[in-house]
């Protein structure tokens, strides 16, 4: 404990310099307008930013991935308010109090508050992050195999469950589908080639940043230039410094929903929209003015700011403990670590434990640089979203192709990036969540190899998969977020819950 | 945990959103898990690298085939049962209430999809990031394809029909100041500042 502490110190002290001072408020400053900025999503700062950083020393760039990342889920609160657009889907619920705050002419107000609930937010993520990444990871050293395969399993089957609630069929396929897509080029066992028809560059596989710049960054310029430009509603700002009164009133939905936020974000492929949906549902539930919620409710914004933040936090945990990001902007994150040489994972805790402290370290200025920010040049900055859709978004597709090239300086990432745009847009259009496939490119190449190996220890017998407790536990959790979503078992559920009733209410026998 | 709201858009139930959209997905994703089971097993085993048998390459994407396979057959049963093996669109509609297409989403008239402006609008967005990022940019040296293509596709899209050429002149000078200047900060700044090769 007093050993975590030392560490974030020094972290902390390290990062003290005037020059990182800088680079966290530029950083950050840049986070909030990409997040603003409506078809710009954090996913596509964070690559766009490891190319721009892959020269940096690792700890300043991947400071400045965070500071990116908290700005962005941050800085789309504001075109949720004033256009009702989310500036990132992880907005998509701020939008729904937040824009009818700003209708009756409370704008300010409402970024006010959507700023101190995300810095609240984003406090509660920090501090889950620093207890419990070490916990996990040290837990984690007793995984093997065995347990890693699981894991990949459970991973895309929940992310699938939780990103397309109401079709989650939808959400394993593109799960399974984002395994498939792992298995092009060569594998880790016995290095054959897979899947590459005779390409050479089909055979070192499907890069994830150019795969995740396409369907974050191209698809959504696609998606942006469909619809008609929208008008902004011109709500005078007055206040935004908000009243603490205000905040401290609901104090217990701030807490309730960082909670929600940390834990869903930690979640494998389930990010910051999925926490903020949840968190608001959550608040709605338990608010004792739940008719207020839709039509500008003050308690509904802070959970929805409060649980979208409190997710970054939470879907850098298992980046860290597990080397499994548990989101699309944490997934980018995780593949510029690698890119600077660190090496995420179970081992983190034992090899480098001061960097999961200096990642909490890099959190905290990242917050407190947003909350500074979020609460001055407000007019200024919201001029930003003024500006016509046909004029941004050939840039955004201008930055999308250096991003894709960048890294590896590979012409043909810039066609996986066209590909993947293309398959991106096609799936929002058909309403398959994207973000399990990510999740799916990602995890495939521990659930092929960890299968295998599992089944040499186990000379193949499959029983062990099964009996382990750890897998146990995962299978469990692999079926129940399954089964829950079929009609025959929530109808059996129900039929049940009425025979309980029935056994211990008297007169309520039919 | 009761379904949670995810999006402002969607609210009907599942499977009668698109039954002939997912009746064409599924087949299509049979198509892929027969492929990939197929590939899998024709996929060498080493036997000369006396390799350990349950390691050989095609053992995991066989059982993702079959696991996709499965997925896409459910998928397929389910647009079946909305009606989606109809592949007209009239007659899938009558059938089924809540059906496909534009009618649900609150416009009054239903237009056909290709007559849609948005499709228009689509089209032309990808055609042109197509072209610059597939052809101009192997093309042209980077700034030149840059310049053209911000140029063209603000042009395209701020281009006022009810306006005769001329008089857009704003338009035109407005598009041509940014393309510039995206071509050259951009060039500069990622050549320069970062030390990042350019395509």
């Amino acid at each position: 404990m007093f050993e975590g502490l030392k560490m974030l110190g020094i972290g902390l002290g390290n990062f003290l310099t005037l020059g990182t001072i800088f680079n966290v408020f530029w950083a950050t400053q840049l986070g909030i307008i990409v997040g603003m900025l409506p078809g710009l999503t954090a996913t596509m700062g964070i690559a766009l930013l490891t190319t721009l950083t892959f020269r940096l020393p690792a700890d300043n760039a991947v400071l400045i991935l965070i500071c990116m990342y908290i700005g962005s889920i941050y800085g789309g609160s504001r075109s949720a308010i004033l256009l009702n657009i989310p500036g990132t889907p992880a907005n998509a619920a701020t939008a729904v109090d937040g824009h009818p705050l700003s209708r009756q002419g409370r704008a300010g107000e409402a970024i006010g508050i959507a700023t101190t609930g995300s810095f609240l937010g984003s406090v509660i993520g920090m501090i889950m992050l620093a207890l419990f990444t070490p916990l996990i990871g040290n837990f984690a050293l007793s995984f093997q195999s065995i347990e890693f395969f699981w894991l990949a399993i459970f991973g895309v089957v929940i992310s699938g469950t939780l990103t397309a609630p109401k079709d989650p069929l939808k959400g394993w396929i593109s799960g399974f589908f984002g395994l498939m897509i792992a298995m092009i080029g060569m594998e880790g066992i016995h290095a054959h080639v897979r899947f590459s028809f005779g390409n050479i560059e089909l055979s070192g596989g499907v890069r994830l940043i150019p795969a995740m710049v396409g369907a974050f960054g191209f698809a959504e310029v696609i998606m942006m230039m469909k619809h008609q430009k929208v008008e902004i509603i011109k709500s005078e700002i007055k206040r935004v410094l908000p009243r603490i009164k205000d905040i401290a009133k609901y104090w217990k939905t701030i807490i309730r929903s960082g909670l929600i936020g940390t834990f869903i974000g930690a979640i494998p492929g389930v990010g910051e929209d999925i926490g903020a949906w949840v968190s608001y549902d959550f608040a709605r539930r338990a608010s004792k003015e739940s008719e207020k919620f839709g039509h500008g409710s003050i308690e509904g914004l802070i959970a929805a700011e409060t649980g979208n933040n409190a997710a970054v936090g939470g879907a850098i945990i298992p980046v860290l403990s597990l080397a499994i990001p548990g989101s699309a902007p944490a997934a980018v994150l995780m593949a510029a670590m690698y890119i600077h040489g660190v090496r995420p994972g179970p081992l983190i805790m034992v090899e480098n434990p001061q960097f999961v402290y200096s990642v909490v370290a890099m959190f905290l200025l990242a917050t407190v640089a947003m909350f500074i920010l979020g609460l001055s040049m407000v007019k200024t900055l919201i001029k930003v979203l003024e500006v016509p859709r046909s004029k941004l978004m050939p840039v955004v597709l201008v930055l999308c192709v250096i991003g894709a090239y960048a890294v590896e300086s590979r012409y043909f990432d810039i066609i996986i990036m066209v590909i993947f745009g293309l398959l991106g847009y096609v799936m929002q259009e058909l309403d398959y969540p994207v973000a399990p496939m990510v999740l799916g490119i990602i995890l495939g190449d521990i659930l092929d190899k960890n299968l295998r190996r599992a089944l040499v220890l186990t000379d193949g017998s499959l029983t062990p998969f099964f009996t382990r407790p750890i897998s146990m536990v995962l299978i469990f959790f692999i079926i129940l977020s399954m089964v829950s979503k079929m009609r025959w078992f929530n109808l059996f559920m129900g039929n049940v819950k009425r025979r309980i009733k029935t056994l211990f209410v008297p007169g309520t026998r039919s | 945990m009761a379904p949670v709201q995810t999006s402002l858009k969607n609210k009907r139930p599942a499977g009668e959103k698109m039954p002939r959209a997912d009746f064409i997905t599924s087949v299509l994703l049979m198509a892929l898990s027969a492929f990939v089971i197929i590939e899998s097993l024709r996929m060498p085993r080493l036997e000369h690298r006396n390799i350990n048998p349950y390691t050989i390459p095609g053992i995991v994407p066989a059982i993702l085939g079959v696991i996709m396979g499965v997925l896409s057959i459910t998928l397929f049963f389910r647009a079946m049962r909305h009606g989606g093996y109809r592949l007209s669109k009239h007659n899938s509609a009558a059938t089924s209430s809540a059906s496909t297409g534009a009618a649900g989403e609150g416009s009054v008239q239903k237009v056909g999809f290709w007559h849609k402006p948005e499709t228009l609008r689509v089209i032309l967005t990808v055609g042109f990031c197509l072209l610059y990022a597939i052809i101009l940019i192997g093309w042209a040296w980077y700034p030149v394809a840059t310049f053209l293509y911000v140029f063209g596709f603000i042009v395209i899209f701020e281009y006022d029909r009810t306006k005769r050429p001329g008089e857009q002149k704003r338009t035109y000078i407005l598009a041509g100041v940014e393309a510039l200047l995206t071509a050259v900060l951009v060039s500069v700044v990622f050549r320069y500042v970062f030390l990042i090769r350019l395509p």
